[in-house]
């Protein structure tokens, strides 16, 4: 069966032309009916996030090579009871983001029918290279608002792994209070259900 | 059968939140698919401009009044080979926007199938209290864009009438280049096609 991509119209050319005291965004339940109905694609590079739909980024080689990595040194330690998916969607209060990697309680048969919901997650992880600042700012804010226990960003432009914890959720502002930094042989601790289940290095992640 | 009023999230609290570089837009394809599977229903207070839902407010006494006033009032200028319809969806190329009265070419069947696109139209007017900011910034730019020949924004505020015309430039940039405003026993000029087919007083298009 011939898959069609579906297309969008592009983003605005100017943050002045767009309605933002009037428009309304999408809830998740409209999103999943969407995908449901065929107006949105599971190929198309689109994820919710805060009530939008956004484009995803074409990935870059290197994009690649650290996904490649990340899926080498954490299938080794997911404890058991947990699962490791990839560039999979994950349902939030106002988002779907599609994180590289996460960390989630239970079997892949658990997820049949849904995806992960935020209190089934240990870690989500987004490599970052044209992202970044949306990684850091958006995504930080939707993960810490959902209370995911920890968030890393493997940081392709700085070369290093910053891992975000402690997610507060306030009165419109959400964010990690705990931000740390490795780099090179840096040890990370690997962090699921507040256990360390084991430690890798930055240079194991980093292209 | 029950009719539910779907909930959509309500706008962001500040434009600093929007993605405003990277967030897809609706077509009007999609849009219609997503009135054809029930994920809007022609009852919710949405229309799709320029690629984003976006609320309509709700009407007020004085809104409806002038709705009707100005549809009666116009009603008999309308040549034959035309019609006059109120809250009214209208397909454009990034936009359905659903003008409070418009003039609209050939008869209420023959939009059966599809709702009338820019060339059918005529006239549209929209009236304004509490969207007036919106009518005259954000809706000229999307009538302007689609070459709509007359945009008429009944002003409640200020208790006139603004009689856009001359649509001129596409997305951002389309504006009216001539803004006439009529107010009180000024007669304002009624054009069909590049003709003019009638006048109305512009004080009988509104109470206060």
């Amino acid at each position: 069966m011939a898959v069609n991509t579906i297309e969008f119209a592009p983003p605005p050319a100017s943050v002045a032309a767009i309605p933002h005291d009037y428009v309304a965004r999408l809830s998740v339940e409209q999103y999943h009916e969407m995908i449901q109905v065929g107006i949105l694609q599971s190929g198309d590079p689109i994820e919710l996030l805060e009530g939008w739909l956004v484009y995803k980024m074409t990935k870059k080689p290197p994009h690649e090579t650290a996904n490649g990595k990340l899926l080498d040194a954490l299938v080794p330690l997911v404890p058991k009871g947990w699962i490791l998916r990839i560039q999979a969607p994950i349902t939030l209060s106002d988002s779907e983001p599609e994180p590289d990697a996460a960390v989630a309680r239970g079997t892949r048969q658990d997820y049949e029918d849904h995806h992960p919901k935020a209190r089934d997650l240990a870690f989500v992880v987004e490599v970052s290279d044209s992202t970044f600042l949306r990684d850091r700012e958006v995504k930080q804010r939707i993960y810490a608002r959902a209370g995911i226990p920890h968030y890393w960003i493997v940081n392709l432009i700085e070369a290093q792994v910053e891992i975000y914890s402690e997610p507060i959720s306030e009165e419109g502002l959400a964010q990690y209070a705990r931000h740390q930094v490795y780099q090179d042989t840096d040890l990370i601790p690997v962090v699921v259900d507040k256990q360390i289940v084991g430690t890798i290095t930055a240079f194991d992640l980093l292209p | 059968m029950a009719v539910n009023t779907i909930e959509f999230a309500p706008p962001p609290a500040n434009v600093a939140a929007i993605p405003h570089d990277y967030v897809a837009r609706l077509r009007v394809e999609q849009y219609h698919e997503m009135i054809q599977a029930g994920i809007l229903q022609s009852g919710d207070p949405i229309e799709l401009l320029e690629g984003w839902l976006v609320y309509k407010m709700t009407k007020k006494p004085p809104h409806q009044v002038s709705t009707g006033l100005t549809r009666n009032t116009l009603n008999g200028t309308v040549p034959k080979g035309w019609y006059i319809d109120t809250q009214v969806a209208i397909t454009l190329q990034d936009s359905e926007p659903e003008p409070d009265v418009a003039i609209i070419r050939g008869q209420l069947e023959d939009y059966l199938t599809h709702h009338p696109t820019a060339k059918d139209v005529a006239l549209v007017i929209e009236i304004s209290d509490a969207t007036l900011q919106r009518d005259q910034t954000f809706k000229q730019r999307v009538y302007a864009s689609a070459k709509i020949p007359q945009y008429w924004i009944v002003n409640l505020v200020e208790g006139q009438i603004e009689v856009l015309s001359e649509p001129s430039g596409v997305g951002e940039d389309a504006k009216y280049l001539q803004q006439k405003i009529f107010r009180g026993a000024d007669s304002i000029p009624v054009i069909v096609d590049n003709k003019t087919v009638g006048s109305v007083i512009a004080s009988h298009l509104f109470r206060r």
